[in-house]
């Protein structure tokens, strides 16, 4: 007998065949998702832009020179908002989320996370000033408002004074990017004169303000859902081509042991005889 | 009359991106309505109703909440929290929504809470007001 026996490399391919199975319908489940979820981020993409420039526009104003936020971070402490996924095996998607807030240090930082990963994740790892953004999945606009309230909340109370988000960038269906922006304190452009408004510029801004964020951070979460399904589809390609190219390993040194039994048969049989 | 191209936008949506003639909308200061070759403006939106003209005389209301209307060298920018035309509004889950504003308008602990539920009440109001005008 060749090494293994024929039974064991029959129950091989069959798992490797059973796990491709699986592989294969997350695939197809991830590339209908990846659709619809990339509709949704390049939808939320004008509100970005448009509040992005509105918002440019209102920092150049001298007037907000003195608002407290605008003000220089005074190296209190931070607020991370990180972004990552209700589930796994989507390749180094949500690992790639917590390398990056690691890499911008989380001493002295509270973490809002988002996703059941994140949550999980920062349980224990980090001080979480709320677990309740979870499952990711099915976050609304309210919810993205809700979070920008508590940011506006924690920073009037001087909790902390600079607020990072940190998410995955959706650049493509096959690169996904871990990136973070800092909210706040806001800014500020340099020159220019007061845009056209009859408001006050100060209450503009603070009126706006949480608009502003939220908008943000829903663009954010619609953008790393993307991702996400990107990132999923990607791994589950991977891991399917690798499967086959298990069973066609297995199966070579299957019919290797067969053909070595029928072989070893032959040479008992012949031998047999002769001796007779 | 003269047109302008204007873009309606919330964080989920396109709502509206094309050319009117007019633009009625409620800002935190009260109504505006804007034409061809408004100056360059600025401001927040507070909650209320709008309505879009056409060049072939058409019109659509619309309730609409936060966010701010932005003119500059003449496009019309509106990027809102929420924005539903008519059409797309409905009815009863308005009705809902302003019963369950009320009652946290009663029972609410915190000034910040009676804001929020008041908030959410004037949605709901906007949104039925909306929907049952004809």
């Amino acid at each position: 007998m060749a090494g293994v026996s024929m039974n064991d490399i029959k129950a091989r391919i069959k798992s490797v065949n059973s796990t491709m199975q699986i592989t294969k319908a997350m695939e197809l489940v991830a590339t209908s998702k990846l659709r619809r979820a990339k509709m949704r981020a390049e939808q939320s993409r004008a509100y970005g832009e448009i509040a992005t420039e509105a918002m440019k526009k209102i920092l150049l104003a001298p007037a907000v020179a003195d608002s407290p936020y605008t003000r220089p971070s005074e190296g209190k402490k931070v607020c991370y908002v990180v972004i990552a996924g209700d589930r796994g095996l989507a390749g180094g998607f949500n690992v790639g989320i917590f390398r990056t807030v690691q890499s911008l240090g989380l001493e002295n930082a509270y973490v809002i996370p988002v996703g059941k990963k994140a949550v999980e994740y920062y349980r224990g790892r980090a001080e979480c000033l709320t677990e309740a953004f979870s499952p990711v999945d099915n976050l609304s606009v309210g919810a993205a408002m809700k979070i920008a309230r508590l940011l506006i909340d924690g920073f009037d109370r001087g909790t902390f004074d600079r607020v990072v988000l940190v998410y995955t960038r959706f650049v493509s269906m096959i690169s996904q990017v871990p990136t973070h922006t800092v909210l706040l304190p806001l800014e500020r452009g340099a020159g220019g004169q007061d845009p056209m408004t009859d408001e006050d510029i100060s209450e503009l801004l603070s009126s706006l303000l949480p608009q502003y964020l939220g908008g943000m951070i829903y663009g954010a979460i619609a953008e790393s859902l993307a991702a996400e399904c990107g990132a999923r589809r990607t791994a589950m390609n991977a891991a399917n081509k690798n499967a086959e190219e298990m069973i066609v390993g297995l199966n070579l040194s299957y019919n290797r042991a067969r053909q070595a039994m029928i072989t070893q048969e032959i040479t008992e049989i012949v031998s047999g005889a002769e001796a007779l | 009359m003269k047109e302008f191209s204007l873009q309606i936008v919330t964080p989920d949506k396109t709502a509206f991106d094309g050319k009117a003639t007019s633009l009625l909308i409620r800002t935190a200061a009260g109504d505006v309505e804007i034409l061809a070759g408004h100056a360059d403006l600025l401001c927040a939106l507070g909650t209320g109703r709008a309505r879009i003209r056409f060049a072939d005389g058409g019109e659509r209301f619309a309730g609409a909440s936060g966010g701010f209307l932005s003119v500059s060298e003449g496009t019309v920018r509106v990027a809102a929290t929420t924005f539903e035309f008519a059409d797309e509004l409905d009815l009863d889950r308005a009705e809902a929504a302003k019963e369950k504003a009320e009652q946290r308008i009663k029972n609410a602990k915190s000034r910040a809470e009676l804001d929020l539920a008041k908030a959410k009440l004037q949605r709901a109001l906007t949104r039925i007001q909306v929907k049952t005008m004809k």
